[in-house]
């Protein structure tokens, strides 16, 4: 099968059994592979309301069919489970070279089910998989249990490994594969329920393609395109210094959430932080398999109190979190937490948010020193957060409660701190201010609608169509593609791009490729997808198609929500997300508030347009059958009817 | 005679995003395979922060452990060792080669080892930040140095 591997490999952890299993080709040909087959795997295999972090759930790698192969960014692996933070769809993609090892070690997906006793590792080697006694690995921070199993089994071998976080099941701990993290939902959490330490891979084989000269000729033109800018084959991507360099712009313009979303932005600290970022802290670039961009920053505090070593990033986002949102100015601080929380494996977005909550709190006097073990959780106060991440990772005292994730710990604080709380379903919001940003209202849809609850790339951006350069490269035509609205403020069109962006993401989500690529160029576009995967599987898949494939896998996803129970009242945005901001330069704007029936007006329009029941958001019997889903409608109408 | 060409890396610039060795089997096997690459691109430190890509300079051990003669052969023109089809896949080339860098392509039973695409390398052409060079022997002196030494 080309651009496939061709097969599965099933562990069950409680009966130490490994099984392989041919994909099946009818699936891939309708949800291609990655987020999207994944989907499909666990939609059939795992009961409504299991415990995410019981024996019943599952965790699943998945790879897509361009994973592995000379497609700029492909570079992709997907982990997909029952996310232990919202209690629903949980998914989170990453580099770092697993996935097209993984490939070329013959596999597509790896399902983990049932939970060892003791702790494991997995080892894959080409056609010989084992699982390993990990007892000497369990409590090591990540760069150590890399280090050790590349000692133990092959230096050349691809890891994805959890820390103390993911042991203690901290429920936004991360998986961790070369520096890079599949951060977001709590996968970390669900391998530690499962005590898998770590899943090494190491392959000799190679992904073929159908059709090697068109699929090289396509790779080629991208390349070309990608050539001319300045971001790829510079070592300066993805906009300069990494995903960094959108610290000042993203300030100018408010889309930071400052001082806990109180305000949008902090004057003049987004250029600070990235001009000394730059100037003191980075030493270099680096790479994920195949990727011509370079987006991967290394950076390091040589000395003083916040010593840290050659560590990742930090990434726009931990420097947003750590910094914006606390209120901390301390950069040399900001690298240190990342490094901790890389070390510990955890989402330094879902970490420092949940901290900066507990702030928000200790400010407002909805707790005080008795409740944080002593620990004086002033704003920026980073002495605080450092003993509070390692507090959260290990489960220790008040950290055990954080490690919760912000839902939960709003609930046990009570009062009006739910009504702050910045999340949706249970996600952490990233550092997307909804107020400043180019696609403005369109990211209330974004948030409120997404499978994984609030997140700004998953499925994908609403901005990514927003982007004069990306619509303009595109030559977006009225009628052929959702129209582009200058003003952010309306509700005009907003909806329209959301779920044309949201079932592009979700597409890209199941052919195992970097959304990143996107951002950079128009080169990639469901255009240029189409091709690629038509010429390394040799399916005939037309834009449109690959589109349709978006919108199944999108609807599968809601379709699991819907069995966990989630309904139109989840779909919801933080509350300060909808008033003007505070403080700052956009306090006086009025436009930046959207009302409660603005929103409504959204989502009635939204779940119209996705042919959902309007009272509840469930996915009517008439659009899944429209999509191939006949058989997810059956199962849906019989699980509404029992509850 | 034109002078002899060789590939050499431009110290400091890898990125380590392995396009060259994926290129490489691309163009050779039509695959996309680490293992049928005819140079490596290795990387240590911190997942990768540093990466340097390993190529065959030629130095001729694995001609000098072939057993089989005309095995593997010098390409008058381009000056690099080539691997014909007399090419049994006995496999002793491997170990010889100081690099690890040569390696039996289990389809074919042949040893796989670069040959600079017949004078016009796709691991060149095809690297996005320009880290490989294909130059005069003279000139290659001054990287091939360099990452050497690294």
């Amino acid at each position: 099968m080309n651009g496939y591997a061709g097969n599965i490999l099933r562990i069950d952890l409680t009966n130490r059994k490994i099984m392989r299993e041919p994909l099946d080709a009818e699936i891939a040909q309708m949800f291609l592979g990655g987020s999207g087959y994944g989907a499909k795997l666990l939609w059939d295999e795992l009961e409504p309301e299991v415990d995410p972090l019981g024996r019943k759930n599952k965790f699943i790698i998945a790879t897509g069919p361009l994973t592995g192969t000379l497609c700029p960014g492909s570079d992709s692996w997907v982990a997909c489970f029952k996310s232990p933070l919202t209690n629903c769809w949980g998914e989170s993609r990453s580099g770092g070279g697993l996935g097209p090892e993984l490939k070329r070690a013959g596999y597509d997906f790896v399902v983990l089910e049932g939970a060892s006793e003791k702790p494991v590792y997995i080892w894959i080697r080409d056609g010989e998989v084992e699982i390993r006694e990990a007892k000497h690995l369990w409590g090591k921070l990540i760069p150590d249990t890399e280090k050790a199993l590349k000692r133990e089994g092959d230096s050349e071998a691809r890891i994805a490994s959890i820390g103390p976080a993911g042991e203690n099941l901290v429920r936004f701990a991360s998986v961790m594969s070369g520096g890079r993290a599949a951060g977001r939902c709590g996968g970390g959490a669900v391998l530690g329920s499962k005590k898998v330490k770590a899943i090494v891979v190491r392959g000799h084989g190679g992904v073929s393609v159908a059709n090697p000269e068109a699929f090289i000729s396509v790779v080629k033109e991208v390349e070309k395109i990608q050539s001319k800018l300045r971001v790829c084959g510079t070592g300066q991507g993805a906009f300069g210094a990494g995903t960094m360099s959108f610290l000042s712009f993203f300030d100018e313009r408010g889309v930071i959430p400052t001082k806990y979303g109180a305000s949008n932005c902090w004057e003049g600290k987004g250029a600070e932080f990235y001009k000394q970022l730059k100037d003191k802290y980075l030493v270099g670039s680096g790479s994920c398999e195949g990727c011509t961009m370079s987006c991967t920053k290394y950076s390091r505090v040589k000395e003083g109190k916040w010593r840290t070593p050659l560590t990742h990033g930090p990434e726009y986002e931990t420097v947003a979190c750590f910094g914006h949102l606390m209120l901390n100015e301390n950069v040399e601080a900001i690298i240190h937490a990342s490094y901790l929380c890389d070390a510990y494996g955890m989402d330094t977005i879902s970490c420092a948010s949940t901290i900066a909550f507990a702030m928000e709190c200790y400010d407002k006097g909805w707790i005080n020193k008795k409740d944080t073990d002593g620990l004086e959780l002033t704003w920026g106060n980073m002495d605080s957060v450092k003993m509070l991440i390692e507090n959260i990772a290990k489960g220790q005292g008040f950290g055990n409660l954080l490690g919760q994730g912000t839902k939960r710990v709003a609930e046990k604080i009570g009062g009006e701190a739910p009504d702050i709380a910045l999340h949706v379903k249970g996600l952490e919001i990233p550092a997307h201010d909804p107020r400043g940003h180019y696609a403005g209202k369109a990211w209330h849809v974004q948030y409120a609608t997404a499978n994984r609850g609030g997140c700004h790339i998953h499925p994908q951006e609403p901005t990514l169509l927003m982007s004069p350069s990306y619509s303009e490269g595109l030559g977006l035509k009225e009628g052929d593609w959702p129209g582009v609205t200058k003003d952010p403020s309306t509700l005009e069109g907003k909806v329209k791009v959301t779920i044309w962006t949201q079932n592009y993401g979700d597409a890209q989500e199941s052919i195992g490729t970097c959304k990143f690529h996107n951002y950079a160029t128009a080169a990639f576009n469901p255009k240029t997808y189409a091709k690629l995967i038509s010429y390394t599987t040799g399916m005939s898949i037309t834009p449109r198609e690959l589109m349709k494939i978006g919108e199944r896998v999108f609807n599968l996803q809601r379709c699991f929500n819907i069995r966990e129970g989630i309904r139109r009242k989840d779909d919801s945005i933080p509350k300060r997300f909808c008033m003007a901001p505070a403080f700052g330069p956009f306090s006086q704007d009025s436009k930046r508030a959207t009302s409660k029936e603005e929103l409504d007006a959204m989502l009635d329009e939204y779940y119209q347009a996705r042919g959902w029941k309007k009272e509840t958001g469930i996915p009517s019997e008439r659009k899944l059958r429209e999509l191939g889903l006949g058989s997810v409608a059956e199962e849906l109408a019989k699980y509404l009817e029992e509850i | 005679m034109a002078k002899a060409k060789v590939l050499a890396v431009v110290p400091g610039i890898c990125k380590g995003c392995h396009r060259c060795e994926l290129y490489c089997s691309f163009y050779h096997f039509e695959i996309h395979s680490m293992f049928l690459a005819g140079l490596r691109v290795r990387s240590a430190n911190v997942n990768g922060a540093i990466s340097v890509p390993s190529i065959c300079i030629d130095c001729g051990r694995c001609m000098e452990a072939c057993p089989i003669a005309g095995a593997m052969k010098r390409d008058p023109k381009l000056g690099i060792i080539k691997v014909t089809d007399k090419c049994t896949g006995c496999g002793q080339c491997v170990p010889a080669c100081p690099f690890d860098l040569i390696r039996i392509n289990p389809d074919t039973r042949k040893a796989v080892k670069c040959d600079c695409c017949d004078g016009d390398p796709e691991c060149v052409k095809h690297c996005p930040y320009h880290a490989l060079v294909y130059v005069d022997v003279d000139k290659a002196i001054e990287f091939t140095i360099a990452t050497r030494l690294i």
